[in-house]
């Protein structure tokens, strides 16, 4: 029997954003992708772009639940639009107890707070502002988890602490 | 999501409604998809898991790059390197899905805060723990003192199901026998 070796999978909701996008290519390498988006069509488009540069089977897949995706994940990565992010905590809150988020913004977005839907969860706020990405979070295995990640992007990465 | 856990822990202690909401806050939920690796062989055992659905193996690779299956998980069964996991020294074994599977997985700094913070869990795990012994105990008399034959009908006596659904290959593994003994032995007691 053969197995799949075991790596983190991410799941990115909102993988066709510009951000979701970016993302996914940049970390495709180091991580197994579960890409979720509405237009699940364009979402195969980029997944297989991403194929393409692994050369992995199994290294990403398109799904069309976020729940399900975000139950599978080890991490999450939400670069949708910042008006779903509430409404996508509501419905992944159950699966995600314990789990690093990283809630991906613009600087020019209003971002709404997700930890208090998500109060068993370690939210990682990650701020883009041209290619600066301002993280903050409490956790600091779930810090070390997003530093990790952002590690593979071309952005500066910048902790906020107060 | 926690049904079978919960039906599992309060079969031997009991949880106040409470209890079971901060209980729910220590678990990762995890599917795992049949053949994906949770633990290889050289990495530290991070969690320790309990099957909500499906099936899992715990399988060392010798030298020769032969399996030979140290446990099997089911619904309802705990599954870890217990060494690897509590000491956090790197692990000699690999856990895969047999098939597809719901976990909820444990890290050990939340499995203390959890015994910690719910006292009635160190219970559970006290239990949970003697039962583990006594049945590594008994393992290790079957495999000294029975014959082949015997500690087939044995397994199959303690635990019918996990020869409907494991491949036959793993549980000769399980058994330490070839696949072509354990053939030879099950079509000796069908036939007799």
């Amino acid at each position: 029997m053969k197995s799949i070796g075991y790596n983190n999978s991410v799941a990115i909701i909102g993988a066709n954003s510009n951000m979701g996008a970016q993302f996914a290519m940049a970390i495709a390498k180091a991580y197994r992708l579960l890409l979720i988006d509405s237009d699940e069509m364009q979402t195969s488009l980029l997944a297989a772009k991403i194929k393409h540069i692994t050369q992995l089977p199994g290294a990403v897949e398109v799904l069309s639940c976020s729940k399900d995706a975000s139950w599978e994940a080890d991490i999450i990565v939400l670069a949708s639009p910042t008006v779903t992010h509430a409404l996508i905590a509501k419905k992944i809150a159950e699966v995600t107890t314990c789990k690093t988020i990283l809630q991906i913004s613009n600087a020019n977005d209003e971002l709404v707070s997700i930890q208090n839907i998500l109060p068993h969860s370690h939210v990682i706020k990650v701020t883009i502002n041209d290619s600066i990405a301002m993280f903050e979070g409490k956790n600091r295995e779930a810090i070390q988890s997003a530093l990790q990640l952002l590690s593979f992007t071309n952005w500066t990465i910048i902790e906020k602490t107060n | 999501m926690f049904n079978v856990l919960l039906a599992h822990i309060q079969e031997k202690v009991t949880l106040s409604v409470g209890d079971v909401d901060l209980l729910k806050s220590f678990f990762i939920p995890k599917k795992l998809r049949k053949r994906q690796y949770i633990l290889q062989e050289g990495d530290v055992c991070k969690y320790l898991m309990f099957v909500e659905k499906g099936l899992l193996r715990m399988y060392h690779v010798d030298d020769k790059g032969a399996e030979h299956m140290i446990q099997f998980a089911w619904e309802g069964w705990w599954m870890a390197d217990t060494y690897s996991f509590l000491s956090g020294d790197i692990s000699q074994y690999n856990i895969d899905a047999i098939e597809d599977a719901e976990l909820l997985m444990i890290t050990l700094p939340n499995f203390e805060a959890m015994l910690l913070q719910l006292p009635v869990m160190e219970r559970y795990f006290r239990i949970l723990f003697q039962n583990n012994i006594i049945s590594k105990e008994r393992r290790l008399i079957n495999t000294i003192s029975y014959s082949a034959e015997e500690r087939y009908k044995r397994l199959v006596a303690a635990h019918p199901e996990m020869i409907q659904r494991i491949p036959q290959n793993l549980i000769a593994s399980y058994l330490g026998l070839t696949p072509e003994t354990l053939s030879r032995i099950r079509k000796k007691l069908i036939q007799s």
